[in-house]
């Protein structure tokens, strides 16, 4: 009896953590639906090494790629960018609007645990949030036990998505 | 007056064997504590001295550390790119670490392009990674192979041929009249092979870490790890020794 409720129990386990990995939007669904069905072809930010130095303070790690490729429509912009949580990067969408997030959603979730940040009472918190001079959210984003390392990934990816928005708009 | 006498001789027999000893022990101590001074100042300045950043490439060092060759090494592009197992190299130079299945890769004007079934990277000619573009940044899934022709790269994937617009933005399903001239490995000559070899296993071990196992004795294993602990106890040894003898020659001063 104890083998069969003991079996019972490590297959539910891994059938949760199986459960965690997946894709819930591809990142072209997200573009459309951000603006209002339109897709407008992708355009490009090219990095300077001292934008790469505040992206690596924000990301709080080494950050080494020259360009970053992103959406605009009437000084809305869209990226799709990847952190990883705990050992597998996290592929998140931020649409932006008038310096404050419109939304953020979780397109693709690749560890076994963690995946609570994609759910809309979690994600919503970021909702109109924007950046102090400082770089750091104007809002307090409440962590979720277990997900500690997603969640700081999320708030990374937020703080790097609001800081892009601003140069592509002061360059433009 | 007589019970005094042997409890001095006994002292002074002592402090006499004590400096012998002193004096032996220190000559072998100079030894340790020059060495043990000398790794120690420099794994304090380890980020100055950049040694975590410097390999080795002794073959005997490699060998002792049980650093294995890879298993997969293949040349591209004249022999400039190479894969070693995860490890992809432009001459000498690491470029990324792959963690999907590696595909392809090849020159494409002044970038050069890396594939595997999940990620295309751009490098410039510098090596400087430009972008990483996944399936989520618009780039066809499960890529089986490449073709990089003058003026267009060309992927076969799951789902077709695609091809890439001149800044890899968008990538366009495309059917060929004539089938693309996909990416091969080039043969290499035995040394470029031992050379990659030679290149892979170096990343594995740094000075740092041969300097941090002679510090504390790991680099002969156990048997260094016992002889430093030894050495350690005799330092220890030295120093109480000293102290006694330097006590008793300042209470015969006085």
């Amino acid at each position: 009896m104890n083998k069969i409720f003991f079996t019972l129990l490590l297959f539910c386990c891994l059938q949760c953590s199986a459960l965690a990995k997946g894709v819930y939007q591809t990142s072209e669904q997200f573009i459309v639906h951000a603006f209002n069905g339109d897709m407008p072809s992708a355009k490009v930010l090219w990095l300077s090494k001292e934008d790469k130095l505040l992206i690596a303070e924000i990301m709080q790690h080494k950050f080494n790629r020259l360009r970053l490729r992103y959406w605009l429509k009437d000084n809305e912009t869209v990226w799709v960018l990847e952190e990883i949580g705990k050992e597998k990067p996290i592929t998140v969408g931020v649409h932006i609007s008038k310096n404050m997030i419109a939304e953020l959603k979780v397109l693709a979730f690749r560890e076994s645990r963690g995946d609570e940040v994609r759910h809309e009472f979690f994600t919503s918190q970021f909702r109109s949030a924007s950046i102090d001079n400082k770089n750091k959210l104007s809002q307090h984003i409440d962590g979720i036990t277990g997900a500690t390392m997603s969640v700081r990934a999320l708030k990374k990816v937020a703080r790097l998505a609001l800081w892009l928005h601003k140069k592509v708009l002061i360059s433009s | 007056m007589n019970k005094v006498k042997p409890k001095k001789t006994l002292h002074i027999k002592l402090v006499r064997h004590l400096r012998e000893w002193h004096r032996t022990l220190g000559i072998w101590a100079a030894f340790f504590l020059i060495f043990l001074s000398v790794t120690g100042i420099a794994l304090n300045h380890t980020e100055r001295l950049s040694l975590a950043h410097q390999t080795i490439t002794s073959t005997l060092l490699l060998d002792h550390y049980g650093i294995n060759s890879p298993n997969d090494v293949r040349f591209y592009q004249d022999n400039r790119l190479i894969l070693t197992n995860n490890l992809i190299w432009l001459d000498k130079k690491l470029l990324v670490e792959i963690s999907s299945r590696f595909v392809a890769m090849g020159k494409f004007k002044q970038l050069w392009l890396v594939a595997t079934d999940q990620y295309l990277f751009l490098f410039n000619e510098a090596g400087e990674l430009v972008d990483k573009i996944s399936v989520a940044t618009g780039l066809p899934s499960a890529i089986v192979t490449m073709s990089v022709a003058q003026n267009n790269v060309i992927i076969d994937t799951s789902k077709g041929y695609y091809q890439a617009d001149d800044d890899f933005l968008t990538w366009q399903a495309i059917a060929t009249l004539k089938e693309p001239s996909w990416l091969q490995p080039s043969d290499a000559i035995d040394q470029q092979i031992m050379q990659a070899v030679e290149l892979y296993r170096s990343q594995f071990l740094t000075w740092e870490r041969i300097i941090v196992d002679a510090h504390s004795g790991r680099i002969f294993g156990l048997f260094g790890v016992i002889f430093m602990d030894i050495a350690a106890i005799l330092l220890i040894l030295l120093s109480l020794s000293g102290l006694y003898i330097w006590i008793r020659y300042a209470n015969a001063k006085r």
